[in-house]
C-alpha cells in the first residue's frame, strides 16, 4: 500500500471530460455532410447541363419577347447569346465553387 | 341558351384538368413512405436511438448540415422548408428505383415547378431582406463600369435560367438512368442466354442509380440552399 | 423570418394554380404542334403539365405540413433532450469530480494531522520514559552511595573495635611479657601509653 495506489488520477479523467466537452459543442455547430463525391463525370454532366440551361433559357426568352413584341427573330437571337454567355458564367461559377470545395477539403475547412 | 338539357352535362369544375395519374399516385405513396419513416423512427424516441430512429436523425442531421454549410445561422428558419423539399425529392427518387413505380422526377414539369418554386421565393426572401440592394446580385463587384450594358443582362438571364438548370439537372438525370436500365433489362430479355451480361451491367447500374437518386437529392437541396445564401448573405 | 420564409413560400404555392392553368392554355395551343410528334418523351406532353403540377402542389404541401409539424418537432425535441442530458451528465461528472477532488484533500490532511499528533505523542511517551528513567538511576545511586557509607561507617567502627581489642591483648601481652622478662610489674595505664606510644611511632 504504497501513496501511490492511493492517490486518484485525475489527470485522465480531465482529459476524457475536454474530449466529451468538445465532443458535445462540436455537434451543435458543424455537423455538414462529408460533401458530395464529385466523380468527373458527375461535373461533367453538371457543366454541360448549366451550358444547355443557359441556351434553352436564352431560347425561351427570347421566343416569347418576340412572340410580345412582334419582333421577328431579333429577341431570339439576342437572347441565345446572352443566355449562352449566361450558361458560361454559371459553369464557370460551378468550377470555381469546385475548386474551392476541393482546396476547402485538402486544407483548412472553411469557416462559415 | 343551349338545350334545357345541358344543366345535365357532366364537366369539370376546376378550369384545368387534375387526373389523379400515376404520377400523382407515387407521389402520395412517396410522402406517406416518408411521413411511415419518421412516424415509426419517432414513434418513441429513446435517449439512445434504435436503428430506425438513427435513420431519420442522420437525414435531419444531414440536411441541416447543408444549411449550416451553404446558408449558416440564417438559413436556420428555412429548415422545414428545405427538409421537405430533400425528402420529396429523395422519395421520390428512390421510389423511382422500385420496379413499377413512377419516377415522377423525371418530369421536367414536376421538377420544374419545384425549381421555379425554389427560385421565386429566394428572390422573395432577397427583396424582404435587402430590399432594391438585391438587385445589386446582378451587378458583380469589381467589374468596370462600362461592360454593365452587357454583364448584367447576362447576370439576369443567369439568375433567370437558375430555374431551368435545377429542375433539367434533376430530371434528366432520372430519365437517363432509368432509359438505361430500361434498356439492358430488355436486352436481358432478348438476348437470352446471353442475357447474363447485360443482367449484370443491369445489377451494376441499379447501384449507381440508388446513388445517385441520393446524390441528385442532395444536388438539389443544395443548390437551393446555394441560391438562399446568395439571397440572404448577398456575396 | 420564419414567418416570412413560410409566407413566400406559400404565396409561390398559391400562384402555382395560375401557372398550371396558364400551362394548360399553353397546351392547349401547342398541341397542332404536338400532335407531329406524339410519339416523343411523354415528359414533354404537356396534357400532362396541369395535373403533375396539381397534384405536386399538393402533396408537397401535405409533406410540408407534416414535416413541420410533426416529423422536425419529433426529431428536434429529443435531440434536444439528448444534448441537454448529455450536457447535465457532463456538469454531474465535473462535481463529483470536485467532490472527489475535495474527499481525498480532507482524507489527505487528515492523514497528514494524525501524523504528525502520533509523532508528537511518541516524542512525550518517549521524554516521560526517559526522565523517569533518569529519577529511578538517581535514587538508586543516591540508595547505593547511602549503603556503601554506612558499610564504610560499619567496617570502620569494626576495625576501631578489632583495634581496641588488639590494643588490650597488646597491653596484657606486653604487661605478662614485661613480668615475666623483668619482674616488673607495669601498671595497666603504663602499659596503655606506651604501646599508644609506639604505635604512634609506627604509624
Amino acid at each position: 500500500m504504497s501513496e501511490d495506489d492511493r492517490k486518484p488520477d485525475f489527470g485522465a479523467f480531465d482529459a476524457r471530460m475536454a474530449r466529451l466537452k468538445a465532443a458535445e459543442t462540436g455537434s451543435d455547430g458543424k455537423a455538414g455532410p462529408e460533401g458530395e463525391p464529385k466523380a468527373a463525370t458527375h461535373a461533367g454532366l453538371h457543366i454541360g447541363i448549366e451550358l444547355v440551361a443557359g441556351v434553352i433559357g436564352g431560347a425561351l426568352l427570347g421566343y416569347f419577347l418576340d412572340a410580345w413584341l412582334d419582333t421577328g427573330p431579333l429577341w431570339l437571337i439576342v437572347m441565345l447569346v446572352l443566355g449562352s454567355a449566361a450558361g458560361m458564367l454559371n459553369a464557370h461559377r460551378y468550377i470555381k465553387r469546385l475548386d474551392r470545395e476541393r482546396s476547402d477539403k485538402s486544407g483548412t475547412p472553411k469557416a462559415g | 341558351m343551349a338545350s334545357p338539357i345541358e344543366q345535365f352535362q357532366v364537366k369539370p369544375v376546376l378550369p384545368f384538368d387534375v387526373t389523379f395519374t400515376n404520377s400523382a399516385f407515387a407521389m402520395a405513396v412517396a410522402v406517406g413512405a416518408a411521413y411511415l419513416l419518421f412516424s415509426r423512427g419517432m414513434r418513441d424516441p429513446g435517449m439512445i436511438p434504435s436503428r430506425i430512429q438513427s435513420v431519420c436523425e442522420m437525414i435531419y442531421e444531414f440536411v441541416r448540415g447543408i444549411i449550416d454549410e451553404n446558408v449558416g445561422r440564417e438559413g436556420r428558419p428555412y429548415l422545414p422548408v428545405v427538409f421537405t423539399l430533400f425528402l420529396f425529392i429523395l422519395f421520390g427518387n428512390l421510389l423511382g428505383m422500385v420496379p413499377g413505380f413512377f419516377t415522377f422526377t423525371s418530369h421536367i414539369i414536376v421538377t420544374f415547378t419545384m425549381a421555379v418554386v425554389v427560385v421565386g421565393s429566394v428572390t422573395l426572401i432577397g427583396i424582404a431582406r435587402h430590399g432594391t440592394h438585391f438587385f445589386s446580385l446582378f451587378a458583380p463587384a469589381g467589374a468596370p463600369k462600362f461592360i454593365y450594358p452587357i454583364l448584367v443582362p447576362i447576370e439576369i438571364i443567369s439568375y433567370l435560367i437558375r430555374p431551368i438548370s435545377l429542375s433539367v439537372r434533376l430530371a434528366v438525370n432520372m430519365t437517363a438512368g432509368h432509359i438505361m436500365l430500361k434498356s439492358f433489362a430488355g436486352f436481358t430479355v432478348a438476348m437470352g442466354v446471353f442475357g447474363i451480361l447485360p443482367l449484370v451491367a443491369a445489377v451494376g447500374l441499379t447501384g449507381l442509380e440508388i446513388v445517385i437518386a441520393i446524390l441528385q437529392a442532395y444536388v438539389f437541396t443544395v443548390l437551393s440552399c446555394l441560391y438562399l445564401n446568395d439571397a440572404i448573405n448577398l456575396h | 423570418m420564419r414567418r416570412f420564409g413560410s409566407a413566400a413560400f406559400g404565396w409561390c404555392v398559391a400562384t402555382l394554380p395560375l401557372a398550371a392553368l396558364a400551362a394548360t392554355e399553353a397546351a392547349d395551343e401547342m398541341v397542332e404542334v404536338d400532335a407531329q410528334h406524339a410519339e416523343g418523351m411523354p415528359q414533354l406532353d404537356p396534357d400532362t403539365f396541369a395535373s403533375q403540377i396539381f397534384w405536386l402542389v399538393v402533396f408537397f404541401a401535405l409533406l410540408y405540413w407534416l414535416v413541420s409539424r410533426k416529423i422536425l418537432p419529433a426529431i428536434e425535441q429529443i435531440l434536444e433532450t439528448r444534448r441537454r442530458r448529455i450536457a447535465d451528465d457532463l456538469d454531474r461528472a465535473a462535481a463529483l469530480r470536485a467532490e472527489a477532488e475535495e474527499a481525498y484533500t480532507r482524507y489527505e490532511s487528515g492523514l497528514a494531522d494524525a501524523h504528525a499528533a502520533a509523532q508528537a505523542r511518541l516524542a512525550e511517551v518517549r521524554e516521560r520514559v526517559q526522565t523517569e528513567q533518569a529519577e529511578r538511576q538517581a535514587k538508586l545511586d543516591a540508595d547505593l552511595a547511602a549503603r556503601a557509607k554506612e558499610a564504610q561507617q560499619r567496617i570502620r567502627a569494626a576495625r576501631e573495635q578489632a583495634l581496641a581489642g588488639i590494643d588490650s591483648v597488646a597491653v596484657e601481652a606486653a604487661r605478662a611479657a614485661t613480668s615475666r622478662l623483668i619482674g616488673v610489674d607495669v601498671g595497666e595505664d603504663e602499659a596503655r601509653r606506651a604501646m599508644q606510644a609506639v604505635r604512634g611511632e609506627a604509624a
